[in-house]
């Protein structure tokens, strides 16, 4: 008896790690006729890694989108940390604990690399009239950045414009960027695309130093090696709709996505 | 040329300096382009006029009145941007300036055509000022708006504008309420274009709706380009440097706008960031000074 309200005070270690962090249910997205995301049922579990793949235009994106505030659904429920988040806008996403990174990355050019952390490390005092007074170069902000700065590995160009910066350097500042405000949610979007070996398996490092520190992450991506390698869980996407879910060699072994990425003469998704 | 001649000069030129400073917050930050920068300086100037002559205020009880109009009506003409931007936001910033000058042309209540006249220069404590001593005044208040300027851009208000300014969807993705932003400076920008209109109302002492044309407009952001985008420096240089150059080029009287033309081209040409912009003149300067220190970080740049 004691026993068993200990267990439904603390919850069991197995309770913890598979707590739902994120749920989509039935997301759609229509474009005029053309349905990005048709019904998409999906739940993301704390410190999980979820590989979405998926042939070009097969909505991942646009899932992506949906999931940051970016798109509203045409149809649907988002539950985020058990509170329904499918009608609020982006930036107050943002506030709860989702960040991102886009497929083309988006840094802010003219600012250095340091004030793009900074932008990111403002994220709950953004939007409050105390933020045109408050001076953002504080002793301790400025550590924070620091210590950011130094994770990504970018410390000697933390004073130059992050337009001067090559790609693989600036998908590593949209990660620090997101990092910045503090996330329970991270959603890469192709974060390894346009990167040589090298940076590829700093990155996937990189990405699982941020699982480690208590981060769900969906990672969006078309390298077969690096989501397989990375991902605990993967998600396939075909024409707007989920086809299948599992383990990396699940997924890969799975007679349908093989057939989606492969084409079978006479199959179903043959086109 | 008079040393009265010179102070008033510096006086017009300060006070665009203070504009073109207000101008800053909303094209150098947010990037949103206005060109009808002219219409929030009439609003000031207008409003001060009006208050002094008709309402028989004294200056320094009218300028806080006139300072907070232009920010409400700043406020208000920021909306639109909510909707349109870019080029667009730029046409309804044209249509806006020749609104304002509609409004004040074809009412009599402002004058109509024949303006406002007999504007005094204000009184300090009961004397009246005279040039030099409204040149100090304008030179208080352009010293004051530098001061804010720069207080703003270490504030986490200034990145998250630039933030706006620069991809929204980004901004977003990082907490940021872009709507809000965009008004913030669109208030701040039509706050300080204000307190340049009145100031400007009594320094020239009559006022005439073409004062406020399109024109003006066209030089307030070509002198903010000109010096920088998004700079302090910039703004102050640009509204000083475009402002005395005619007034250097008197003694070629006919082909000065041509010179003067001449020489803004070239520039925008040679220096598209401003002459004291980010990346502009001064910035390299200052790069090759400290090279030795970069030399490593450069190429780990390439790499």
């Amino acid at each position: 008896m004691l026993l068993k309200t200990d267990e439904e005070k603390y919850g069991n270690s197995w309770n913890i790690k598979n707590r739902v962090i994120l749920s989509l249910k039935g997301v759609k997205k229509h474009f005029g006729g053309l349905k990005a995301v048709d019904g998409v049922d999906m739940n993301l579990n704390e410190t999980e890694i979820l590989g979405l793949i998926g042939p070009n235009g097969a909505g991942k994106t646009t899932l992506l989108n949906i999931i940051s505030g970016l798109l509203a659904p045409t149809e649907g429920e988002i539950t985020f940390n058990d509170t329904s988040i499918t009608s609020l806008p982006a930036f107050k996403r943002a506030k709860l604990g989702i960040a991102r990174t886009f497929q083309i990355a988006k840094p802010f050019g003219l600012l250095t690399v340091e004030e793009n952390i900074l932008v990111g490390l403002g994220c709950k005092l953004h939007g409050q009239v105390s933020s045109l007074f408050q001076n953002c170069r504080k002793r301790e902000i400025l550590q924070k950045a620091r210590d950011i700065i130094n994770m990504i590995g970018l410390y000697d160009c933390k004073d130059q414009a992050a337009s001067s910066l090559p790609i693989g350097l600036l998908r590593k500042l949209e990660i620090g960027r997101a990092l910045a405000t503090n996330p329970s949610l991270l959603l890469l979007d192709e974060p390894a695309a346009g990167l040589n070996n090298q940076e590829r398996n700093e990155l996937s490092d990189l990405v699982r130093s941020i699982r480690d520190k208590g981060i769900s992450i969906i990672l969006i991506e078309h390298s077969m090696s690096f989501v397989m390698n990375l991902s605990d869980r993967i998600v396939v996407l075909h024409r707007g709709r989920k086809i299948a879910e599992g383990s990396p060699s699940d997924v890969a072994n799975d007679p349908l996505v093989i057939e989606v990425y492969l084409g079978v003469k006479g199959g179903k998704y043959a086109s | 040329m008079t040393f009265g001649y010179i102070l008033s000069i510096c006086t017009f030129a300060s006070i665009y300096a203070i504009l073109i400073l207000g101008l800053n917050i909303l094209t150098g930050y947010t990037k949103q382009v206005s060109l009808g920068h002219a219409a929030f300086f009439a609003i000031g100037a207008y409003t001060q006029a009006l208050l002094v002559t008709k309402a028989g205020l004294a200056f320094w009880s009218a300028l806080p009145v006139s300072i907070l109009l232009s920010m409400a009506i700043g406020i208000v003409m920021g909306l639109p941007s909510l909707r349109v931007s870019d080029d667009f936001l730029v046409l309804t910033t044209i249509g806006l300036n020749f609104i304002v000058m509609g409004i004040t042309e074809y009412f009599d209540f402002f004058g109509g055509a024949m303006g406002i006249i007999g504007i005094t220069v204000p009184s300090f404590m009961g004397h009246p000022l005279g040039t030099s001593g409204y040149f100090v005044v304008t030179l208080i208040f352009l010293i004051l708006a530098v001061y804010i300027s720069y207080f703003f851009s270490k504030t986490w208000g200034r990145l998250a504008m630039e933030a706006t300014g620069e991809d929204e969807q980004a901004a977003q993705s990082l907490g940021i309420n872009t709507a809000l932003y965009k008004i913030y400076a669109f208030a701040l920008s039509s706050a300080f274009t204000g307190l340049a209109g009145a100031l400007w109302a009594h320094s020239i002492g009559s006022l005439f709706p073409r004062n406020f044309s399109f024109e003006m407009s066209v030089l307030f952001l070509s002198m903010l380009v000109f010096g920088g985008l998004g700079t302090i420096r910039g703004a102050i240089f640009g509204a000083f440097f475009l402002y005395l150059l005619p007034e250097c080029f008197r003694f070629i009287e006919n082909y000065r706008m041509l010179v003067y033309g001449a020489l803004l081209t070239m520039i925008v040409i040679l220096q598209p960031n401003g002459m004291l912009g980010r990346g502009g003149l001064l910035d390299r300067c200052f790069l090759k000074l400290t090279k030795r220190n970069t030399e490593t970080h450069g190429t780990l740049k390439i790499g």
